[in-house]
């Protein structure tokens, strides 16, 4: 089993006193999903090749999502199962 | 005592690559330097690849051979290799700010003064160990011991993914029964030295009286006899200290196989360019020795150094050294395909006054080189060079100074010299 990147189109909030947090996600055909909380920001490798990633822990629609973002492109995509 | 970690990062260039094409996890994989020009030597390679027998520093081809043409190479990463470097030391700086680093991919921790906050070494080097694997996704081995020869040591035991503890309790029986080479800085001269006298273990070297290892290897004798015997008391350099730089040097793989000493000068004479100008960049002072090496194109190292009558900065003094040392040395069995020079023994800018009657000439190249300086600063580093090495169009093309990113390590290059 492989998995695809998936970049995707963030709407995000930067906090006053710092920090990043996304919103909404936004699909290539302009559907839009709402992110309800991040659970966990931390550094974890992605299953779909990349360098030193940054993984939010989101819940969308009520499921529990990973949502990656690359810090040195400023560019966040989610993963695409391939079977 | 002391409680010290060495932790090496496994098949380092290799594991960041993996990190990029995960599809490539289950086949041979080889990181190599660019083909064109002539650097398509294996830098690193994963633990599938190594299975196959490959090899650091042979060629694509001998290593396409070994894995019957299913070798996945890469071209070396080095910006993404330095940010996932930079990533782990973060994580080692969570446990203590005595770290130094012992090229990209391995470290020297000590965790003395952690230990009652974090729990003994061995569970410290656990920490570090799950932290750098669940966090970057590489994984490094670490060796935990009392001082920093034998931690390196412990590092080089159990690979991939493991910690290895030697103990004041157990040094005698992991490490003295090991052969020679596996200690640190014993190259390939030091260790036919050792043999020739009937000594093949760390542990022969440790129970041989010291005058014998002196009489034989000069004062490195006596460090050697320490090293194996657990009293190394060098200090872990921290943050501070590690910025203090200890030598500076480039090497190049040339784009053709050199046959001549007058080739072979071309390019010293332009590594020499680039060395003493980032010397003079550094604010050092200026360098009392100066190395050279070669590689052959059977991929065999040779070297040596000398240490200059006067300090210098300036490039035609670094690159005459390097002549005359290159002559000693290098017997031409084969053709040369790389070469490398470095200055190190820095003046810190405070100079011993000599009688030296070519004072005057010293002071004339200083100010010429400071000009040199001031029109590359302007212009860029191509802007002014020397006749020889505009005779050589594509070496002309080369702004060594300015591409300059990695020295990687030239431990096998040369072995110390005794002065």
């Amino acid at each position: 089993m492989y998995y695809e990147k998936v970049y995707v189109k963030i709407i995000a909030e930067f906090a006053r006193f710092g920090g990043l947090t996304p919103k909404i996600i936004v699909w290539d055909n302009d559907e839009k999903f709402n992110v309800d909380c991040v659970k966990d920001v931390s550094r974890a490798p992605c299953k779909s090749g990349g360098v030193l990633p940054e993984r939010y822990t989101v819940t969308v629609l009520g499921q529990l999502k990973y949502l990656y973002y690359e810090k040195d492109k400023r560019r966040w995509f989610v993963e695409r199962e391939i079977v | 005592m002391r409680t010290i970690l060495h932790s090496d990062l496994n098949n380092f260039y290799a594991s960041v690559e993996l990190l990029k094409h995960p599809e490539c996890k289950d086949v041979p994989v080889a990181v190599c330097g660019s083909v064109e020009d002539r650097h398509g030597i294996v830098l690193a390679k994963n633990q599938i690849a190594k299975s196959f027998g490959v090899k650091t520093g042979e060629t694509i081809w001998e290593a396409q051979k070994k894995c019957k043409n299913n070798l996945i190479t890469f071209t070396a990463d080095f910006p993404a290799y330095l940010r996932v470097s930079q990533a782990v030391r973060e994580i080692y700086s969570r446990f203590t700010d005595h770290i130094e680093s012992f090229g990209i991919d391995e470290c020297w921790l000590d965790v003395t003064d952690s230990v009652k906050i974090f729990g003994t070494g061995e569970q410290i080097a656990e920490k570090i160990r799950t932290a750098v694997k669940e966090e970057i996704g590489v994984t490094v081995s670490i060796g935990v011991s009392f001082n920093k020869v034998f931690a390196k040591l412990g590092s080089d035991m159990k690979k991939p993914d493991a910690i290895t503890v030697i103990s004041s309790e157990n040094y005698k029986q992991t490490v003295w029964k090991l052969p020679v080479e596996e200690l640190l800085y014993v190259g390939k001269s030091t260790k036919h030295k050792l043999n020739s006298i009937g000594i093949h273990t760390i542990g022969e070297i440790a129970t041989t009286n010291p005058k014998i290892l002196t009489g034989l290897l000069g004062v490195w004798g006596k460090t050697l006899y320490a090293y194996a015997n657990g009293l190394d008391t060098s200090a872990v350099n921290d943050k501070k200290h590690s910025e203090s730089i200890k030598s500076i040097g480039n090497s190049m793989t040339v784009y053709k196989d050199l046959h001549t000493f007058d080739e072979v000068k071309t390019i010293i004479l332009l590594l020499s360019e680039s060395v003493a100008g980032r010397l003079r960049d550094s604010g050092q002072g200026k360098a009392s020795t100066v190395k050279v090496y070669a590689t052959d194109n059977q991929l065999e190292s040779y070297g040596k150094q000398t240490k200059l009558s006067f300090p210098t900065s300036s490039a035609i003094d670094i690159a005459n050294a390097c002549y005359n040392l290159f002559e000693q040395f290098y017997k031409w069995q084969n053709p040369v395909r790389a070469v490398g020079v470095s200055v190190c023994n820095f003046t810190l800018g405070i100079e011993q006054l000599s009688i030296d009657l070519n004072g005057k000439h010293g002071e004339k190249l200083d100010r010429l080189d400071c000009v040199v300086d001031g029109i590359r600063k302007k212009y860029g580093n191509k802007s002014l060079q020397r006749a020889r090495i505009l005779q050589d169009k594509k070496l002309a093309g080369i702004d060594v100074k300015g591409e300059h990113v990695i020295h990687p390590g030239h431990s096998d290059a040369y072995e110390i010299e005794d002065e």
